[in-house]
């Protein structure tokens, strides 16, 4: 363990020396000659070590996609990437995103999470996870890179986990593998197992992976094996389909620049529930798909892979101006201050906005008309890619699957201005210190929550009933003060509370339950802006009332707050109160708009009789001149 | 651009009529005794409604009323443009449509009751072709002067409420795109600019300079 922390620290202080020298190395792959054609990619495969493979090694090994990619390209420049920085202090976080969701069904929990430091969310180091837990819990859906690289932060006990799964690389083939049998799902099924550094090749058409590093042992050695005599521990191991290799040992990666939207929809597919649409042929694609356009026309990104997230004041965030003419606005209005025209691309048609006054462009983002479902009065629950594992095998498919979420509700955002977002209210057991409330991880208070939430086997069927359908146990107020009566007891240093639907629910000192408001329980909400609707379909089409009226679900729809507590049902929350626009005034503006018309038509006459009066006057003064004239003697 | 001009002009306005009001040694306490006056006159008048002749409706109800309504429109409209370079919007902008009404059957109706009044006449004539003539021979009274500059003030103030009437109401249809919805907001903007600035010339002429030499 001290040599290799020796040969580490010596490795880091190399890196740290040359570091600058291999971020600004330009690769064969990395220079734009010029050619559009997409160069194909028969190349040699490397392994971690960097050694090449060669079909007949013994035993062979998964190629790395670090290795065998940064002969040609700069894998440097590429890590410090959006997809890859999450774990880099230094990278600009941006708007608030969409956070993993540390999830857990039976304890009801929901912990937004993420290394950004984004307000509201939690960062995993501080919740006590490992870079190792975070990857084998969320790397289903990250394309590696990042935490996945960062074992070096993990306690030592993770050391001899990391040698034998290996890093969890870039996976460059996630994104620009065009090969139709490329399987994510596959990637994805390898987290679990630890199999970090075969994820790559488990995925790709030409190979096989089989086995799970979990299962081995310790000192299980990935070259020399060292297994026990356990049968399920199989070993992890990769094997090439037959013809991968040519006659040059070389192996064809079918890799393109423009990334397909299939590979996008694996992590970022949204689902709404509760509309009446229920088969997918009901559903509609954002507009600029079924126009032909691919995610990443817009979504672009140059060598260093900072992907334009494309909402409007990201050029200010990232200091690259080019990057505004990305957004909405950028491609869709012409901007004159630009000294080359750069809206239009792709044929982006200029809204009209006939009748809509432009107040409304500094108070809403374009997506508060244009994106997601049509508001309802009700939100919608929604699962995402990232919190719900879709497209993962096994991931529980019901609706009502946790983690809860819902959408879309319209929030103020840092820029002022009102967009449609989907927003989550923390669940979980808490220690509380003062005001400061520390989550505790679902799988510590596991065992008392199913103790005493199945306590009782003639009233606690459903509790295990729902456990077996992937959806929340029911708590009743008595159950969660056992619980944290029980907390306390496993350890009397502490007080604990348990977060839910917009409230700390606590013990008092004569051990009543109450629940009070709490920083820790307001709710985490994030801007989306797919699927964009088309203009026929956008609020306001219909006249201002789609959203000034007391029937609009813009202003006055409910938020549906989830909560497994049965016998203290959370109230619904109102849209007003994340629009941050007051609670009278909307109502009184909405109640204007009845007399509207009238006002329109009383100003029209009063006009009216103004230009009649203009005009009576006008015309006897003109009568005047010419009588003037005709009688002048000349 | 318009936040600029718009806090000269008001600025100007405010200064020039303090200068004039001075010169005709018209203080603020009389300045406030005259508008509480006016206040009272607008309480009684609209208590005495059906007896008004129509000289006293206009001179006593509709004439500050209309007053009035160009204050409330000013302060709501100018205030979050000139200190804050916002749009309006949430109360103030309730309260400028809900007056919006009450300003425009005023106007209309002092159209109706003031057009006859304020015809251009053959001295108007004479004061105009003053202007322009170096030589102008004629004795023209500052009455007749003032006379003039009233006429103009009014028509063109009736000119520029129909033309802050119609920029705005059209901008409530779906004829007017983007482009279209700014334009009509400037000639909104500029044109009821222009109407408190002549507004407030027409109030001091009519109230101060005309009483002074006998006028109403």
């Amino acid at each position: 363990m001290k040599n290799a922390h020796s040969s580490s620290i010596a490795i880091l202080i190399f890196l740290i020396l040359f570091s600058r020298t291999f971020a600004d190395e330009t690769k064969l792959g990395d220079v734009n000659e010029g050619s559009k054609a997409v160069p194909v990619h028969v190349i040699n495969m490397y392994d971690a070590t960097g050694a090449k493979i060669r079909f007949d090694d013994q035993p062979i090994m998964p190629f790395s996609t670090k290795q065998t990619c940064l002969q040609c390209h700069n894998y440097g420049k590429i890590s410090a990437g959006w997809h890859f920085n999450a774990n880099d202090p230094n990278a600009d976080p941006g708007r608030p995103g969409e956070p993993w969701i540390l999830s857990d069904q039976i304890t009801a929990t929901q912990i937004p999470v993420s290394y950004r430091p984004w307000p509201g969310v939690y960062n995993p180091k501080k919740l006590g996870m490992t870079s190792f837990g975070f990857v084998q819990r969320f790397g289903r859906q990250m394309p590696g890179g990042g935490v996945g690289e960062d074992g070096n932060s993990d306690p030592d006990s993770l050391y001899l986990r990391w040698m034998i799964s290996g890093k969890l690389e870039i996976n460059c083939l996630s994104c620009h593998d065009a090969d139709a049998a490329h399987d994510q799902a596959e990637y994805a099924a390898q987290m679990p197992r630890q199999n970090f550094r075969w994820a790559p090749a488990a995925s790709c058409a030409f190979a096989e992976v089989k086995g799970s590093a979990k299962d081995m042992p310790g000192n299980y050695d990935i070259y020399f094996g060292g297994v026990g005599d356990e049968p399920r521990e199989v070993p992890p191991s990769v094997k090439y389909k037959e013809g991968t290799f040519n006659s040059k040992g070389k192996v064809f990666f079918n890799v393109v620049r423009q990334v397909a939207n299939e590979r996008c929809f694996y992590c970022h597919s949204t689902k709404y529930i509760g509309s009446a649409k229920t088969e997918r042929w009901q559903h509609e694609q954002d507009i600029h798909l079924k126009s032909g356009m691919m995610c990443v026309d817009c979504h672009r990104n140059g060598l260093d892979h900072h992907i334009v997230r494309g909402y409007e004041d990201e050029a200010q965030d990232t200091g690259n101006p080019s990057v505004a003419s990305f957004s909405c606005k950028g491609c869709h209005i012409p901007d004159k201050s630009t000294g080359v025209p750069q809206a239009g691309r792709m044929g982006a048609p200029v809204p009209k906005h006939a009748g809509i006054p432009t107040v409304h462009f500094e108070k809403l983002s374009c997506t508060a008309c244009h994106s997601g479902p049509w508001p309802s009065k009700q939100t919608q629950d929604v699962k995402t890619s990232k919190a719900h594992a879709l497209g993962v095998h096994g991931a529980a498919v019901a609706d009502d699957a946790a983690p809860r979420i819902v959408g879309p509700v319209f929030v103020k955002g840092r820029d002022g201005k009102i967009a449609p977002h989907e927003l989550i209210f923390p669940s979980f057991w808490a220690s509380v210190k003062g005001d400061s409330v520390k989550p505790i991880l679902p799988n510590v208070v596991r065992p008392i929550v199913i103790q005493v939430i199945t306590a009782d086997t003639l009233t606690d069927s459903t509790n295990i009933a729902k456990m077996n359908a992937g959806e929340w146990p029911n708590f009743t107020k008595k159950k969660i003060s056992q619980i944290l009566v029980k907390l306390a007891e496993k350890d009397s240093t502490k007080s604990f509370g348990y977060i839910n639907a917009g409230k700390l629910y606590h013990l008092t000192a004569d051990s009543q339950l109450v629940a009070e408001d709490h920083p820790a329980a307001k709710p985490y909400s994030w801007a989306f802006a797919h699927n964009v609707r088309p203009a026929s379909q956008s609020l306001g089409v219909r006249g201002c009332r789609d959203c000034h009226s007391l029937k609009s679900p813009f202003q006055f729809a409910n938020i549906v707050v989830h909560s497994p507590i049965v016998d203290d049902v959370p109230a619904e929350k109102s849209m007003l109160s994340f629009e941050k626009v007051g609670v009278v005034y909307p109502r009184l503006f909405a109640l204007s708009f009845i007399f509207r018309p009238w006002l329109k038509i009383f100003l029209i006459f009063c006009a009216v009789v103004l230009v009649a009066v203009l005009g009576v006057f006008a015309f006897k003064g003109f009568d005047k001149i010419l009588k003037s004239i005709s009688e002048k003697q000349w | 651009m318009f936040r600029f001009l718009s806090f000269i002009g008001l600025l100007l306005t405010c200064g020039w009529l303090a200068v004039a009001l001075k010169s005709k040694s018209i203080g603020l306490a009389a300045t406030g005794e005259r508008l509480r006056r006016a206040g009272q006159n607008i309480v009684v008048s609209v208590g005495n409604f059906r007896s008004l002749s129509s000289v006293e409706f206009s001179n006593k109800l509709l004439f500050p009323l209309t007053l009035f309504f160009v204050l409330v429109m000013a302060l709501t409209g100018f205030i979050p443009v000139v200190f804050f370079g916002t749009h309006m919007s949430g109360y103030i902008l309730m309260l400028h449509v809900a007056t919006s009404s009450l300003f425009a059957l005023c106007i209309a109706l002092a159209g109706i009751l003031w057009a006859h009044k304020h015809r251009f006449e053959k001295a108007d004539w004479q004061v105009f072709h003053a202007l322009f003539s170096r030589n102008a021979d004629v004795d023209l009274t500052q009455k007749v002067k003032n006379g003039f500059w009233n006429k103009v003030c009014f028509w063109s103030v009736i000119s520029l409420s129909v033309l802050a009437i119609s920029s705005i109401v059209a901008s409530m249809y779906k004829i007017f795109g983007t482009h279209g919805q700014e334009l009509l907001l400037q000639f909104h903007r500029y044109s009821t600019l222009l109407l408190i600035i002549l507004a407030t010339i027409y109030t001091f002429l009519v109230k101060v300079e005309n009483n002074k030499s006998g006028g109403k």
